[in-house]
């Protein structure tokens, strides 16, 4: 097993008050399976919300790639991805 | 209440109703005028409940407004002893005073009206001052007298003034069959200076009330106030929040951050980013520690509480807002985030509001679900109950 997919999730006000504050509850919406292979971050503002190219918040990163708009199945669905690549 | 040459005056009361009723009969009441005059009334009404606190309010109004208008104490206390009424039939006065009064230059006046004589604290140290008795022929109760001292307050001074529900807390009850007695309060005041040398005014007036308290078997026989004046150092605060409107300013508040000699909280995700590469320190959100309603807080080497922004303060505004002066105790414990932050606000004296005008244009955004205020606007509103509810004194600077 390589490393852990890395997820970082903004905390910044934007962010928490246009839905990231039920993003932090992901580690309970993650199988047991996928908890082992992703490390959860919180983050202060990544500054993405102050440019409208990027989208709107929330923000994550999930192992650098940036997910805007983000709810749970997004992110979750991102981190599938990579666990094949990353973790495969 | 007030900063001068670096000295702070600490005043702080705590109370405790007698067991059954819902209001106090004693009245302290705590005045700062314009930051020049502090002046402290205890008055203990007879008897106790709403008659007791009806008294107690009038002797402390009246003697507020009155020491406020005239210089002369003796006058003044002759004419407030003149004017209360009294029991016709036990030929008493209806309520006893203390009064304590601070000016600029450091002059503490005292005024005693029969209740439990004030005790001075010089460090560690019981100091006895000199006091000189003044007496007068009241119409109906005959000879009386008050006692008046002044002097010259210095850094490490405190004043502790007690109604007798503390001296005579415990009456009957075992230990302290004829109550608790003012040489054992004074003993005990000066067992919790000696092993709390820094105690706040607010601490100690409250460890005196709940002793009293114990002593009384947890059942008030009377009401326990207790009140404290504490001269000393100021306990500093520094609030960063927001990022400077100019980003040559970035360097400047972490600057600010870094040399300032109290507690430091960031508010703001922003600029802790902007303080933790200024001063390359490892900024880390802590995702364990959150409360419901709140983003989480962050960690930062040296700094007492990184919180985002202006949610966290309008939560603290509304907290402070709420607060009463008996529910601070509450806040002592609790481990609640805004507790603890408003905590660190009451637990200093002066409070240096460092606030970046820079503004976040997606909080003015009106597709958010939440009104967002502008900063400014709520650390305006934060200084201003500081100042009024809990005699802070509080700067802002904007960048």
């Amino acid at each position: 097993m390589k490393g852990k997919i890395t997820v970082q999730i903004c905390t910044g006000t934007s962010c928490y008050v246009l839905g990231g504050a039920s993003l932090l509850d992901l580690e309970k919406n993650l199988s047991e399976d996928l908890k082992k292979k992703v490390e959860i971050k919180g983050a202060t503002c990544f500054g993405f919300c102050k440019d409208k190219k990027y989208g709107k918040p929330p923000f994550v990163l999930v192992e650098n790639e940036l997910v805007s708009e983000a709810d749970l199945h997004k992110v979750i669905k991102k981190i599938m991805q990579y666990v094949d690549k990353v973790v495969g | 209440m007030r900063n001068e040459n670096n000295l702070f005056i600490e005043v702080a009361s705590s109370q405790k109703v007698k067991s059954g009723e819902r209001i106090s009969g004693d009245t302290c009441i705590i005045t700062s005028d314009s930051k020049n005059k502090i002046t402290l009334v205890l008055s203990d009404g007879l008897g106790s409940g709403i008659k007791a606190s009806v008294l107690s309010s009038l002797t402390t109004s009246m003697a507020l407004e009155l020491f406020k208008s005239c210089d002369d104490c003796v006058r003044v206390t002759e004419t407030i002893m003149r004017t209360l009424p009294v029991c016709n039939v036990r030929k008493i006065s209806y309520a006893t005073f203390t009064m304590i009064e601070i000016r600029e230059k450091r002059l503490v006046r005292v005024v005693e009206y029969d209740n439990p004589p004030i005790v001075v604290f010089r460090g560690k140290k019981l100091i006895k001052k000199e006091k000189e008795y003044f007496r007068f022929e009241h119409p109906i109760l005959g000879k009386q007298k008050f006692s008046y001292m002044e002097f010259e307050l210095q850094l490490g001074d405190r004043l502790i003034c007690f109604t007798d529900g503390v001296t005579q807390s415990g009456m009957g009850e075992g230990k302290y069959s004829l109550g608790w007695q003012w040489e054992n309060t004074v003993l005990y005041i000066s067992e919790v200076i000696s092993s709390d040398p820094d105690i706040s005014a607010q601490e100690l007036s409250d460890k005196v009330v709940s002793k009293a308290w114990a002593n009384d078997v947890f059942q008030a026989k009377d009401d326990i106030t207790c009140a404290c004046v504490y001269c000393r150092k100021p306990r500093r605060l520094l609030v960063v929040t927001g990022p400077p409107y100019d980003e040559r300013k970035d360097s400047y508040i972490a600057h600010v951050l870094k040399n300032y000699p109290g507690k430091k909280i960031i508010c703001g995700g922003t600029t802790a980013n902007i303080i933790a590469r200024e001063l390359r320190k490892e900024l880390k959100v802590d995702l364990n520690k959150r409360s419901d309603d709140l983003p989480p807080i962050a960690h930062m080497e040296g700094v007492d509480l990184v919180t985002e922004g202006v949610i966290t303060l309008s939560k603290l505004f509304n907290r402070l807002e709420s607060l009463e002066q008996v529910s601070i105790q509450s806040v002592l414990s609790s481990s609640n985030l805004i507790d603890k932050m408003a905590l660190l606000f009451l637990q200093s004296d002066v409070i240096y509001f460092l606030v970046g005008t820079r503004i976040n244009e997606m909080h003015q955004n009106p597709d958010l679900p939440v009104e967002l205020d502008i900063r400014r606007n709520i650390v305006r509103r934060i200084k201003e109950i500081l100042e009024r509810k809990f005699l802070k004194e509080v700067q802002i600077e904007f960048v």
